[in-house]
C-alpha cells in the first residue's frame, strides 16, 4: 500500500511536468501525456493502476485487520488512524477522478458534489464550498488539483507517520490463536529488507504488464451537450455508493437519508474498537462479529457488481430488498450452520486450535472463491425471487437462476465443510 | 528441480544474473521513443527475474523453498517477453 502511495507520488510528479489545471487545458493536455509525451500513456496508466491497487489493498487490508480484531486493545488508535487513512485514500480518487475532465468523471463529480448540498443547514455550504469553490467549473478543477496534490498527500503522510509511530510502540499483533512454540524471530536486514524488496518488484512488474495490457483510453472531454448522451458513473470503487443512491427511496429529497445513513456505517467502523471491547480474537469465538464482517464484505461486492451492471437505472424498493436482504441471509445461514458445525466436531487433539498446514496454503484462494460463490448466491437467488414475483417471468431464466443459486451453496458448503474438517474453526485447548 | 539444494540454487540464480544483466543492457540501448510498449514490458520482466533472484538468494521466511512459486515466477516472465513481441 505504502509502495503504490509512492508510485502515486512519483507518476504523479512526472504528470505534473505537462498537466494544466483549468478548464479549457486539462483535457487537452492529459491527452498530450497519453498521446506525445514519450511514456507518457505508461505514466498516466501506472497512475491509475497504482491508485486502484492502493484502494484495493486498503479494503483488504482492514478487512484482514476486523477478522483478526485487530482493533482491540491496546490498537484502538491504530485502527481510527488507519480507517482515516483509508477515507484519505478514497478522497484521492474522488478528487483525482475530476482531474482529466472527461464527460464521465465530471458528470459522476457534479453528482457528487450536488449531493453536498442535501446536508443539513450551514454543513452543505461549507462543504459546497470547501470542494467546489464559487461554484464554476474552473474553482471546482483548481480546488480539486490543489487538494489532490497537496493537501491530501500531506495528511496521509502525517497519518502515516502517526500510524507507523504507533507500530513501532505496539508492535506487530499476534495471531488470534496465539504463537506457536518454535516461532523466530525475522531481523530486519537482510531478511524482512530483502523479502520486501521481492514483493515490491513484483508488484510493479505485474502493474506494468497490466498497463501494457490495458493501456488508459480517454473518453470524451466534458462539454453539456456530450454530458446529456452519458450516463454519469463513479468509478469502481465508489459503484456500491452509486448503487445505493439509486434505490428509490434515495431519490429526490430522500437522499437525506442515504448522506445520514452511509456515514453512520462509517462512523460506527470508525470508533468499532470502543464498542467491541471483549478480549476473544479468535475467529471461532466470535461469531456475530465474524458474520457483520462477512456480510459487509459480500454486500459491497454485490452492490458494486449491481452498480457496474445497471448504469443509470432507478432500483425499486422490493428489488434492493430482495438484493441485500437476500445477501445478508445467506451469510447468515451459512455462518449459523458452520457455527453449529463447529461445535459438533470434537477437536483434534494434536493440532486444535490451527489450521492444517495443507489448508493453510489455500486458505487464501478458499477465501476468493468463497466471496465470489456468495456474490453469485446472493444475485442468483434474489433474482430468482425477482423472477417469482413479476408477472412477465422467463421460466428459462428462472431455472438458470435456481441452478447457480444451488450450484454456489453446494460447493460454498463444500469449502466450510473441508474447513471445518481441517480444523479451522477449532478452540484452542489450554 | 530441488531448489533447497544449494547447487541447484546457485545454477538458477547464475541463469537469473545472467538474464538481468542482458535485459539491464538493452534496456539501456534501446530506443524509448519508438519501442515504449517493448520498454515497459522488459522492465516488467526485469523487476520479475530481480524478485526471482531474491527469492532464491534470501533464507525462507516461511518454511522452506516453494518450487510452485518460482515455477509461477517463471510463467510471469515469459509472459512479460510475449508482451514484448505482441
Amino acid at each position: 500500500m505504502v509502495l503504490a502511495f509512492f508510485v502515486q507520488g512519483i507518476t504523479g510528479v512526472l504528470m505534473l511536468l505537462y498537466y494544466v489545471p483549468s478548464v479549457d487545458q486539462a483535457y487537452s493536455s492529459t491527452l498530450f501525456i497519453i498521446e506525445n509525451v514519450p511514456l507518457g500513456w505508461l505514466i498516466e496508466t501506472l497512475h491509475l493502476y497504482s491508485a486502484y491497487a492502493m484502494v484495493l489493498l486498503a479494503f483488504m487490508h482492514l478487512m484482514r485487520q476486523y477478522f483478526v480484531s485487530a482493533q482491540k486493545r491496546p490498537r484502538e488508535l491504530m485502527w481510527v488512524v488507519g480507517m482515516l487513512m483509508g477515507f484519505v485514500v478514497l478522497a484521492f480518487g474522488l478528487t483525482g477522478y475530476l482531474l482529466p475532465w472527461t464527460v464521465v468523471s465530471k458528470s459522476a463529480t457534479d453528482v457528487a458534489v450536488g449531493m453536498l448540498g442535501f446536508l443539513p443547514g450551514q454543513l452543505g455550504t461549507i462543504a459546497r464550498f470547501l470542494v467546489a469553490g464559487s461554484g464554476s467549473d474552473a474553482s471546482e478543477l483548481l480546488r480539486f488539483f490543489a487538494l489532490h496534490i497537496v493537501a491530501l498527500p500531506g495528511v496521509l503522510l502525517i497519518l502515516l507517520g502517526v500510524k507507523m509511530y504507533m507500530f513501532e510502540v505496539h508492535g506487530a499483533i499476534e495471531p488470534p490463536a496465539g504463537v506457536r512454540s518454535g516461532t523466530r524471530s525475522i531481523p530486519w536486514f537482510p531478511d524482512a529488507l530483502l523479502y520486501l524488496a521481492m514483493i515490491c518488484s513484483v508488484f510493479l512488474a505485474f502493474l506494468l504488464a497490466a498497463s501494457i495490457l490495458f493501456p488508459l483510453s480517454l473518453p470524451p472531454q466534458f462539454s453539456p451537450e456530450t454530458a446529456a448522451s452519458f450516463t454519469p458513473q463513479p468509478d469502481w470503487y465508489f459503484l456500491w455508493l452509486y448503487q445505493i443512491l439509486k434505490f428509490v427511496s434515495f431519490e429526490g429529497t430522500g437522499i437525506i437519508y442515504a448522506l445520514v445513513a452511509v456515514p453512520i456505517i462509517f462512523v460506527v467502523m470508525t470508533l468499532l474498537p470502543f464498542f467491541d471491547k471483549g478480549k476473544e480474537r479468535r475467529l471461532g469465538q466470535r461469531p456475530v462479529y465474524v458474520t457483520i464482517g462477512v456480510i459487509m464484505v459480500a454486500e459491497l461486492i454485490v452492490l458494486t457488481i449491481w452498480g457496474y451492471m445497471t448504469p443509470g437505472q432507478v432500483i425499486s424498493d422490493l428489488q434492493a430488498i430482495l438484493v441485500i436482504g437476500g445477501t445478508a441471509l445467506v451469510v447468515v445461514i451459512l455462518s449459523w450452520a458452520m457455527y453449529r458445525r463447529r461445535k459438533q466436531v470434537k477437536p483434534a487433539s494434536s493440532s486444535s486450535g490451527s489450521l492444517s498446514a495443507a489448508v493453510l496454503e489455500r486458505l487464501p484462494i478458499l477465501t476468493i472463491v468463497f466471496v465470489l460463490l456468495l456474490a453469485m448466491a446472493s444475485v442468483t437467488i434474489a433474482s430468482s425471487v425477482d423472477l417469482v414475483s413479476s408477472s412477465s417471468s422467463n421460466p428459462l431464466l428462472l431455472a438458470s437462476s435456481l441452478v447457480l443459486s444451488a450450484f454456489s451453496l453446494y460447493f460454498m458448503v463444500r469449502i466450510l465443510r473441508g474447513l471445518v474438517a481441517a480444523g479451522s474453526f477449532r478452540v484452542k485447548s489450554p | 528441480m530441488k531448489l533447497n539444494e544449494a547447487g541447484t540454487r546457485s545454477l538458477a540464480s547464475a541463469a537469473l544474473v545472467t538474464f538481468l544483466a542482458v535485459v539491464a543492457v538493452y534496456l539501456w540501448l534501446i530506443d524509448i521513443l519508438t519501442m515504449q510498449k517493448q520498454f515497459g514490458a522488459f522492465l516488467a520482466a526485469e523487476l520479475t527475474a530481480f524478485a526471482m533472484l531474491l527469492y532464491l538468494y534470501r533464507r525462507p521466511i516461511h518454511g522452506e523453498f516453494k518450487k510452485q512459486w518460482f515455477l509461477a515466477g517463471c510463467l510471469f516472465l515469459a509472459f512479460c517477453l510475449a508482451l514484448t513481441i505482441l
